[in-house]
Formats: structure tokens, sequence, C-alpha cells
């Protein structure tokens, strides 16, 4: 009797530290969300309380200065995602399934790819991208990110395709399948989960890039992505600071809204990815 | 002889779509990894700076020599090194052990709420929380300083990110609690894959809860901490966004991928930084190698 006594103010002792750690987690969003109905007076006089009036205009001034920045963040990001799905599809799919002369050579040549850091090929591919006209055009950033992003795709998902029962393959064949009737028919609904939480990755990466559009895309203030146009809050002197917030409020809702209508998806996905490759 | 030569022409023929359908990808990492990769280690090598950006002259050694002397590149070595034993600690010692108070509460109502509650951070875009700590620290409307104005200790106030001694702890400190985020989800992987069985058994042997964790429940998760240990190190020496928004490098806060982009993109020195990448380069891959190694031994 004592010892389930005791076991039960351990597991209430354990959930108030927990719960100490998510008010100290979350505290930056609550700060950012009432912070963002307030203009700089309201701030400093009443940190961190909500305080009337709301000024819901931030949100209408916030609106119109971010609505640019995160059309241009959608497209790139969603030609990135689909770039990577439908290239690093085919060739997981190929390596999976097919044999053929240098395949294990080509494969560890595309893995060698892990080992060489953004930070060598930055001046380098900077000055490619510059000889090619592409600076200030999405594909400055397309490009690249889909040729980096489909590396760990193309490791996960061989792994879930090659684990997926062979026989499902040969009797599919047998019926006179072609290839393509295999990939999209047996192969794509089996692995879906992966491919979503491997899109989902890549969603996140990209929609958080900074630098690589910092360098290619900063130029143009209409062809800035999200994250160029939080940073250039920066500079701003005599900042309103309400507008800034509602802007980061803004700014993070896309991602919210997206992860956590798919999280069951994002977290099986990402932990069994991290683990294999 | 000629034979099996032909065997293989008529293979590869036979295969050749195949490679046509790989080669999108091959064309891409081609195009925008391989090129510039050589490039990057040959330009290293060459005098290549904005006034001749379009006409890089050979120059052997000499970037690298500078190299070696440059104080400055060294020192945010040093810089560097805090910054990834920082990133450790708050992953093992301070992560490591409350995903664990998650895990064992696992099955109740408070377990799921509390593993989501530490990965949702996750889905805030770096920018915002980087843009929010800035203002932390602010001087005149920051958080920091209005905490300590309200509790009367005006005499700690400081202006927190342009400050010698005070930055560089100012910067370690961003992502307090350090609970939430990618490792908090890796780790928990781990501990949810543990089998419960043995649990039971230790239970059953009598060992206390200290002892389980670290005898049963801890050497279960090695191959987590040594995937985030791995990625610790190389995402570490690369990372300098937070540098970069927050002190720009200054007030030593400098690391070595901020210093090398600075030389290129702002004092326009591509052929130096390009030395700097490739120095990073090998360090990274010493240390992938030796990790490698090490982590097969330990197998």
């Amino acid at each position: 009797m004592s010892n389930k006594a005791k076991q039960k103010i351990c597991k209430c002792v354990n959930i108030a530290v927990l719960s100490f750690l998510v008010v100290c987690t979350f505290f930056p969003f609550y700060f950012m969300i009432i912070s963002s109905f307030k203009n700089n007076a309201q701030i400093a006089a009443n940190p961190f309380l909500l305080s009337s009036p709301f000024r819901f205009e931030n949100y209408v001034s916030a609106f119109g200065k971010i609505i640019g920045y995160m059309k241009n963040s959608l497209i790139i990001t969603g030609c990135t995602v689909i770039g990577i799905v439908i290239v690093g599809s085919i060739s997981a799919y190929v390596f999976a399934k097919f044999e053929f002369p240098f395949k294990n050579a080509i494969y560890m040549f595309i893995l060698a790819f892990m080992m060489i850091p953004i930070i060598l090929t930055l001046i380098p591919l900077f000055v490619l991208v510059n000889q090619l006209k592409l600076i200030g055009s999405y594909f400055a950033v397309i490009l690249p990110d889909i040729a980096t992003g489909q590396i760990t795709y193309i490791i996960i998902l061989r792994s879930f395709i090659e684990g997926i029962p062979h026989e499902l393959f040969e009797s599919a064949r047998i019926d006179g399948a072609k290839h393509r009737q295999i990939f999209t028919h047996i192969a794509f609904p089996l692995t879906k989960a992966t491919i979503f939480s491997l899109a989902l990755m890549a969603f996140l990466n990209s929609w958080n890039d900074f630098l690589w559009p910092l360098l290619t895309l900063s130029a143009n203030d209409s062809m800035k992505t999200i994250t160029l146009g939080l940073y250039s809050f920066r500079d701003i002197q005599q900042i309103q600071y309400g507008p800034m917030f509602a802007g980061f409020v803004l700014a993070s809702l896309p991602l919210i809204i997206l992860f956590s209508t798919n999280m069951k998806y994002f977290i099986s996905g990402i932990t069994s990815g991290a683990v294999k490759a | 002889m000629k034979t099996k030569k032909e065997g293989l022409m008529y293979k590869v023929y036979k295969a050749k779509w195949c490679y046509i359908a790989l080669l999108p990808s091959l064309i891409l990492l081609g195009m925008f990894k391989l090129y510039p990769a050589v490039i990057g280690i040959f330009r290293s090598l060459c005098s290549w700076k904005s006034k001749n950006y379009f006409s890089p002259v050979f120059a052997g050694l000499i970037n690298y020599k500078r190299l070696f002397t440059d104080f400055e590149f060294w020192k945010s070595f040093g810089v560097l090194l805090v910054f990834i034993i920082t990133g450790f600690i708050t992953t093992f010692i301070i992560c490591l052990p409350f995903t664990y108070l998650v895990y064992k509460l696992e099955g109740s109502r408070f377990g799921k709420f509390f593993q989501r509650a530490f990965v949702i951070p996750m889905m805030v875009p770096g920018m915002v929380t980087l843009m929010f700590w800035r203002f932390f620290y602010e001087y005149q409307e920051g958080i920091l300083n209005t905490i300590l104005r309200f509790i009367g200790k005006e005499e700690w106030i400081h202006i927190w990110l342009a400050d010698n001694n005070l930055t560089l702890p100012a910067l370690l400190f961003i992502g307090f609690p350090f609970v939430a985020g990618f490792s908090f989800l890796i780790l928990l992987s781990g501990f949810l894959n543990l089998d419960a069985s043995l649990a039971e058994a230790a239970k059953l042997d009598g060992a206390n809860a200290w002892k389980r964790f670290f005898t049963i429940d801890l050497p279960l998760v090695i191959p987590q901490i040594k995937v985030l240990s791995v990625l610790g190190m190389i995402n570490g020496i690369q990372a300098f966004n937070t540098q970069m928004v927050m002190t720009d490098g200054k007030y030593n806060t400098m690391v070595p991928g901020l210093y090398m982009y600075q030389t290129a993109f702002k004092k326009g020195n591509y052929g130096y930084a390009s030395a700097m990448s490739v120095m990073l380069f090998v360090i990274i891959l010493i240390i992938t190698i030796m990790q490698q190694k090490y982590i097969k031994n330990v197998d």
C-alpha cells in the first residue's frame, strides 16, 4: 500500500515538473500572441498580460507586409517538396527493385554526398547560380534544395520499399503489370505514410531555410521568402512591436496547422527515418 | 575475356531504363553538389577576390598558410567548441532525463499531452524563435530587463547583445528550457521502442527507479544518443544562423562558419573563404570517420 502511495507521489511530482517546463517552453509563444494585440505603449506598461484595447489592426498591417513573402515561400517550398518526392521516389524505387551493373557504385556515389557539408559548396554554388543567371529567381533555391533534399529521401524510402514482401511484386508482374503500375499500385500505397512524413520533413527544412535564400533572393524585396521577411524586421528603426509579433504569429501558422493535423505521420516518419539513416 | 565484356555491355544495355530513371537524381547531384564541391576545393588554391571574380589566379597554398596564422579563425573555433559542448549538455543532461520522465507517463492522458506539447515548438519557424530572443534581450523594452526592473535589480540590467563578456552566455541560453524539439522526438522514440518486458523483469528483481534508468533503459537508447551526437557535431560545426541574427559575430561570438561567410560575401575574398570551407569540410570528415569507427567498436 505504502509503495503504491509512493508511486502516486512520484507521478504527481513528475507531472508538476513537466508542467513547469511546458509553461517555460510556451512562454515565448504566449508572449508573442498577447503582444501582437498591443501597441508599444501597452507592451511597455503591461508586458505579461493582455490589455485592452485589442489592436486587431496589427494583424491587418502585418498581413499586408507578410502575404508577399508567404506566397514566395509557398511556391519555393511547394516546388521543392514536389520535386524531391518525384525525383527521389523514382530513384528509390529503381534502387530497391532492380538489379543492374554498377548499382552499388552509383548508390555509394549518392550516399557520399551526405558527407559533403553545405558549407563547402556555398561559395561555388553561389557562383554557379550566378552564372546560370538564376539569382533572384525561384529556381535559384528550388533546384539546389531538390538536389540536397533527395539524398536522405532516397536512402530512407529505398529501405522501406525493400521491406515490402517480394511476393507482392512478383504476383503483380505475373498478372502483367508494368513497372509504372507496380509503383503506383503497390509501392506507393504501401509507403504512403513514409513518403508523407519525408515530404513534411522536406517542407520544414525548406520553409526554415535562411542562408541560401539570403544569398540568392534578398536583393529584391518582392522575391523574399518568409524567413528573409522576418529577418528584415531586425533593421527597422523605431519599430512597432505589435505588428511585428502579429507577423511572427502569422508566419508560424501554416507550419503549425500543417503539422498539427498530421502529427502522427510526422512523429512516426521522422523517428524511424532518423534511426535508419 | 571478350564475351565477358560483351556480357557486361549487354547487361548495361538491357538495364538502360534504370540508368535513365536515375538520371534526374544524378544530374541534380552532379550539377549542384559535385561540381561546386570540386570547384570549391580547387578555388581554395587560388587568389580569388571580388576584383578578379571572373578570373581566379592559381596561387598554391597561400590561402592555407594565411589560415594557419589567422588568430581570428582559430579563436572562432574556441567559441564554436563552447556552443557544441553546451549543445551536448542541453541535449544529454537536460533534455534526455526529462524525455524519460515524459516516457514514464506513457499510457496516461498526461503522457499524450506532454508528448505533443514538446513537439509543437519544432514547427515554429527558427527565424521567429530567434527574433523572439532578440526581443527578449532588447535593452529598452526587452523581457529580461523588464523582469529585472520589476524585481528591483536595476544594477543587473545590461545591454545583453553588445557586451564582450555577457553576449556569449546570452546566446547559449537561447532555447531555454531546452526540452522541446528534434532531440526530444528522437529520444522519445527510442524510449517508446523499449521492451516493456525488460522493465517488468527489473521491477520484479527489485531494482529501484535510478538503477532501472541507468542499467536497463538508458543503454537501450544508445542508438538514438549516437545519432544525436553525430548530427549535433556535424550540424553544430556548420550552424551560424543564431550568431548572424543576434550579433553578426561581434562581441566574442564569432564562429568559423560565419567568419567564412563574411570573408566571402562581405569582404569579397572568395579564395580565402574557400580555404576555410575546405578546412571545415576536412574537420567534419575526420569527425565523421572517427565516430563511425568508434561506433562500430562499441557495437
